[in-house]
């Protein structure tokens, strides 16, 4: 398979998941989307190693080792960052805490609020998580772009 | 590390494709090297030296000055001997 014929189908695959995922709120069943990724995920790394006109050379494999290294650290941070704050307005009440009045310092919500997470709270966290992916993303273009540069290989002869 | 692809490149009048196919890289890495942003490994630094029919020193040569190894036997013997003296 050549390239540009991978990058189709991985668009074709991403528009299958949207769908899926519309599916998945109608049927009211995670488990399809949750499925679909994990299909879609094995199917690009199939897909992937059937490409036969990409020249993976020691700079480029340099390049990304050193992009996904760096990532991943920044990933980790951004995600306790987020998490952690997450699991805390979650659970605190839990944790055996007392409730402290809201306005004293306290939880950022009214006391009332507190106690088992509101459905629509959890989808908010799930959104909250997508756009965290997604700035991952776009570090991870900013990181590569950086070190391409760093290691040389612009303009031309 | 300094390197003179670009001079052998020129001397064979071959373009950076053409090189980063014989030696099966893409033209962004011998653009690096030849530029001194990456420093290639010892299988590609032989295989362009190999290509060009001339050892790897000929091409390519180390940035920072290496010591010998009979120079810094002799350096850490005198070592030795000053801390011998002095005790």
């Amino acid at each position: 398979m050549k390239r540009n014929a991978y990058y189709l189908v991985c668009g074709f695959i991403a528009v299958i998941l949207v769908g899926l995922f519309g599916v998945s709120v109608l049927l009211e069943q995670p488990l399809v989307i949750s499925v679909a990724v994990i299909l879609s995920a094995v199917l690009y790394f199939v897909l992937r190693k059937s490409v036969i006109d990409v020249i993976l050379d020691e700079r480029q494999m340099l390049i990304n080792m050193k992009t996904s290294s760096l990532t991943m650290k920044i990933a980790a941070v951004l995600f306790l960052a987020l998490n952690l704050p997450i699991a805390v307005y979650a659970f605190g009440p839990g944790f055996g805490l007392p409730p402290i009045p809201h306005g004293m310092g306290g939880p950022f919500m009214p006391t009332d609020v507190l106690g088992p997470m509101p459905a629509t709270r959890l989808g908010t966290f799930a959104v909250m998580e997508i756009i965290l992916m997604i700035a991952v993303l776009f570090i991870y273009a900013g990181i590569r772009m950086y070190y391409s540069k760093k290691f040389g290989g612009e303009d031309g002869e | 590390m300094k390197n003179k692809v670009k001079v052998f490149r020129a001397m064979y009048d071959l373009t950076q494709d053409t090189l980063a196919r014989a030696v099966g890289v893409t033209r962004q890495t011998i653009l690096a090297i030849e530029k001194g942003k990456y420093d290639p490994s010892l299988d590609l630094a032989f295989k362009i030296s190999r290509f060009f029919n001339v050892r790897i020193e000929d091409v390519f040569e180390p940035g920072a000055s290496v010591k010998n190894v009979t120079l810094f036997l002799e350096e850490l013997a005198s070592e030795k001997d000053a801390d011998e003296s002095i005790k």
